[in-house]
């Protein structure tokens, strides 16, 4: 039931953030600081996570590739479309869940339940103008940057693992230019498309989820918790449900 | 500063909680430029009054009506404006003491940055605050958490202030500050002042008219003068607690 109830709101709180869009030139100030939180201090943990995932899958689909003979010369196009199309707009949604989206929770169920939103009622300031409307645009301007980043590291990653590995056997020209055959602009802007619906399913729930908390410390913290498992969960429906679409 | 004080008027207002009457059909009359202060024992709906008033929660029945308009209507007309200084001064932890008080002023494009500034410093100096404009609300304490509270309050120009427990955790040195700060804003100022509070000292040093909520309710609209002169037994056991450690009234777990 709660499950519904947060969902409903996420919706109500879509239409409100459409609705203070108008303002946002009023709010850059705070839609810069959310960009640069989100955005840079969320790049070394993309990059590491990144650069380790196209490595790995490199290593174990060469391994598996080495006992066909010239298969592993297809290396570079299951990297690319790998990270492109599936990996690299998950794994940054996943990163920004856990970094940003469980941060956002946190502040606004505490400005919650101390009565700083209330304060903004009585103040005659709109909470969506001033706390859900920047995020969600810096939501969705960083994290198709995240995940074009993202990309780039994990091909990058996929390609060092072909080069000190001896037994896949493929020198670096061959990777590279089976990488370029493979991933086409449709298949980085489906990736993209992803992206910008995972961003709004992150910034919406955790927003919602932390706006509607009462209590004390402990509902702050069910609070992120939930934010946590609902989004993750989203997530991959939601990218079930695109990747079904777009084929 | 400019404010026009307002008349409030309460009939009948009943809130109920998950089929617990929290307030139960009270009504009254506040005039413009009063103090009216609402005392009683905790969890008997002072704090839920308050927020009625201050439109942050709707009653389950029940008016309220800001000269004569009801509320919501006087909301959306923009025909008086509310500052509401809460118990815990609900600042943004996130910003300093100069950026909370220029929020309101700021987001409603009200003046222009010079203006901001002048008129933060007048009001700092106002509740004695001179030199935390940079300060962060982390590092106040509680007695100057409630004056900043107060100053972005005074910073609207309201023509109502509403006080949650504007002397609860503060030493009496302080809370006596306080009560003066509230005292000489109100005859100043002729703002309506509406107040919660515990503190008998508050209400009768500056309380205009006093109510004291018992189950939800009231019976008699009090002055500091025939407050102190009742005999109703309940206010008198609140106002006048008695402690006795020989007969306790709690039951002795260590029998």
């Amino acid at each position: 039931m709660k499950v519904i109830q947060d969902w409903r709101y996420a919706f109500i709180l879509l239409g409100q953030t459409l609705n203070e869009l108008c303002y946002l030139s009023t709010q850059w100030q705070r839609y810069i600081r959310h960009c640069c939180n989100m955005g840079y201090q969320t790049l070394p943990i993309v990059a590491i996570l990144s650069l380790s995932m196209g490595g790995i899958l490199a290593l174990q689909t060469g391994f598996s590739l080495s006992s066909f003979p010239g298969a592993q010369s297809y290396l570079g196009g299951i990297v690319g479309l790998a990270m492109c199309r599936e990996l690299g707009p998950l794994m940054t949604a996943f990163l920004l869940t856990g970094r940003v989206g469980s941060a956002i929770t946190a502040e606004l169920g505490s400005m919650s339940v101390y009565q700083v939103i209330d304060a903004l009622h009585t103040m005659n300031l709109s909470p969506v103008r001033l706390l859900v409307m920047p995020r969600v645009m810096a939501g969705l301007t960083m994290m198709p940057l995240l995940t074009m980043f993202s990309n780039a590291l994990g091909w990058i990653g996929g390609w060092y693992v072909v080069h000190v590995t001896p037994f896949i056997a493929l020198s670096d020209e061959i990777y590279w230019r089976n990488l370029k055959m493979f991933v086409k602009w449709d298949s980085v802007s489906n990736g993209l498309f992803k992206a910008e619906v995972f961003a709004l399913i992150i910034t919406l729930m955790s927003c919602s989820i932390g706006l509607r908390t009462h209590g004390g410390p402990r509902e702050i913290g069910s609070s992120v918790t939930s934010t946590l498992v609902q989004t993750m969960v989203a997530i991959l429906v939601s990218d079930y449900v695109i990747t079904q679409w777009l084929m | 500063m400019k404010t026009t004080p307002v008349q409030i008027t309460a009939d009948h207002l009943t809130r109920v909680y998950e089929q617990r009457t929290v307030l139960n059909s009270v009504s009254f009359t506040i005039q413009p430029g009063e103090v009216f202060v609402i005392m009683g024992p905790s969890g008997t709906g002072k704090s839920v009054l308050l927020k009625l008033l201050a439109g942050l929660d709707a009653p389950t029945s029940g008016t309220i009506a800001i000269n004569n308009i009801p509320l919501n209507k006087a909301k959306k007309q923009k025909g008086y404006v509310l500052g509401l200084v809460f118990q815990s001064g609900a600042l943004f932890n996130s910003l300093s003491v100069f950026d909370n008080l220029a929020l309101y002023l700021r987001e409603h494009r009200i003046c222009s940055e010079e203006e901001v500034k002048k008129r933060i410093k007048r009001v700092l100096e106002l509740v004695n605050l001179n030199g935390v404009e940079e300060l962060m609300p982390f590092s106040l304490s509680g007695g100057m958490k409630k004056r900043v509270a107060l100053a972005r309050g005074l910073l609207m120009e309201p023509d109502v202030l509403l006080f949650d427990e504007p002397t609860s955790e503060l030493d009496p040195i302080s809370a006596a500050s306080i009560i003066e700060l509230i005292g000489y804003i109100n005859r100043t100022l002729k703002i309506t002042t509406v107040i919660s509070t515990h503190d008998i000292l508050l209400a009768k040093t500056i309380g205009t008219h006093i109510v004291v909520l018992e189950h939800g309710g009231f019976d008699t609209l009090y002055t500091p003068e025939t407050l102190l002169k009742t005999n109703n037994s309940f206010i008198d056991r609140f106002l006048n607690p008695i402690i006795n450690i020989e007969q306790p009234q709690f039951k002795d777990f260590l029998a």
